[in-house]
């Protein structure tokens, strides 16, 4: 993975199935009780020029945990960008020159890709706008093997809005490299856009359609709910979307529920203490993915 | 139908410009104020149904000026004239990849405060441009923005 090491990660598509499980494997080793000191005497700066909970501090946990410090803003109303007009890319070139490597999230679509042509050190995309969040989609890969033993045929079930969401979309892309079974559970409005669907039918993914969870519940083995982004559509669509324990128990024992987070009413905390809740797990995965990342990244001069 | 707009004795045609994409021309090599220029609007084409065609007198376009150009003249032909003869004849094609000129029309993309860079493919009739930083999908005959 050389051009990980070289130039962090920006998006999924730079990684081919095989890193995406070697990365996974590595994961699975941290979660066992791996502890590894990759990041001693390194300095990353955690740049969120958007703020974000769970994936701030899980971030800077992973980085703590393999003996690194960071640096950096949890928002950006503190920074000279926001208070001097200092320019996006003067702000990058100056972190350049403070950090052996950058986390950064950030408002707008590609500022991954921009910063990691205009600086040296590594890059690791912790969100960029509607674009991409893959650190997301590796812990969400790794939650759905974790908690079922294997990622090929696997029946999940994608509910809420399967339109908009950027973890929704990311997910079906990585879903083509592992032939998952897609149960696309949305109201109307919502559905998959006819691009993403066009893809899914090239690739050859088995998919339908549904308009609520009940119709396919005793079916799944994952389903990964999302919060509907009201801001996004029209006051018309049903917000009380979502899953309840009546639903649940037709459920296969296999089931597990998985969520983003943050959540709404879709997800009633009502579930949280039946067997099937996995989203507090799998923002804790969050953590072993983000440390197996990091290692591979900025471990390879002292494995060597 | 191109005699026309007049044969000139040294400088260039652009023949066959897909129609409506003259005027992009003219501004992107800035011609408005400088040089005689022949402009065919809107001209029935066998091939084309309706192109384009623009004759500049007393010059060239220099090979980054043609890459550029043929972000709208893919397809055309540049012809350069000597004595109303014409002594080099290019059959232009899309480019792979174009920077600066088109805007992406995603607003919430990076490339606002920076330069734009897209990925530009031909597959039949279908060109589209794809932005290299917010990774959106355009249909490139539909684009309206341009840094000219």
């Amino acid at each position: 993975m050389v051009s990980l090491q070289q130039q962090g990660l920006v998006v999924l598509q730079d990684l081919s199935k095989q890193d995406i499980l070697d990365i996974l494997a590595h994961a699975k080793q941290f979660k066992n009780g791996l502890r590894k000191n990759t990041l001693e005497g390194k300095v990353l700066a955690s740049c969120f020029f958007e703020a974000s909970t769970r994936t701030r501090l899980s971030f800077e946990s992973a980085v703590a945990h393999l003996g690194g410090k960071t640096i950096g803003f949890a928002d950006s109303s503190a920074t000279s960008q926001a208070n001097k007009g200092e320019s996006f890319i003067d702000t990058l070139k100056m972190i350049n020159c403070y950090a052996d490597g950058m986390i950064m999230r950030h408002p707008n679509d590609g500022a991954a890709r921009l910063a990691s042509e205009i600086m040296t050190i590594p890059v690791v995309n912790a969100g960029d706008g509607a674009n991409q969040h893959p650190t997301q989609t590796l812990l969400d890969l790794f939650s759905i093997q974790d908690s079922q033993g294997q990622l090929e045929d696997i029946n999940l079930g994608l509910m809420g809005d399967l339109k908009y969401s950027r973890t929704i979309h990311s997910l079906i892309d990585a879903s083509k490299l592992f032939k998952m079974r897609l149960f696309l559970i949305a109201p109307l409005e919502l559905r998959i856009d006819s691009q993403n669907l066009m893809e899914l039918k090239r690739h050859g993914i088995s998919y339908s359609f549904h308009s609520s969870a009940d119709e396919v519940i005793d079916k799944l083995d994952c389903l990964y709910l999302t919060r509907l982004q009201k801001e996004r559509f029209s006051s018309e669509i049903n917000c009380s979307y979502g899953i309840d324990l009546e639903l649940l128990q037709r459920a296969r024992p296999n089931l597990r529920i998985m969520h983003p987070l943050p959540r709404l009413e879709e997800l009633p905390t009502e579930i949280d203490a039946t067997p099937y809740a996995y989203y507090f797990q799998q923002a804790h995965n969050g953590l072993f993915i983000r440390q197996a990342l990091l290692d591979i990244i900025f471990g390879a001069a002292n494995n060597d | 139908m191109t005699k026309k707009i007049g044969a000139i004795a040294n400088g260039v045609n652009l023949d066959h410009i897909p129609q409506g994409n003259a005027w992009y021309i003219i501004k992107l090599l800035k011609l408005e104020r400088k040089f005689p220029v022949g402009i065919g609007l809107n001209l029935p084409s066998q091939r084309m149904g309706f192109k384009d065609l623009l004759k500049i007198e007393n010059y060239r376009l220099t090979p980054e000026q043609l890459h550029k150009v043929s972000v709208f003249a893919y397809g055309a032909t540049y012809s350069e004239i000597e004595n109303y003869e014409v002594v080099q004849k290019i059959q232009l094609t899309l480019p792979a990849s174009i920077q600066e000129i088109i805007v992406c029309p995603n607003h919430r993309c990076v490339s606002h405060q920076y330069k734009s860079l897209f990925k530009l493919r031909s597959n039949g009739d279908n060109l589209s441009a794809q932005c290299h930083y917010c990774e959106h999908n355009y249909d490139l005959t539909k684009l309206t923005e341009f840094k000219l």
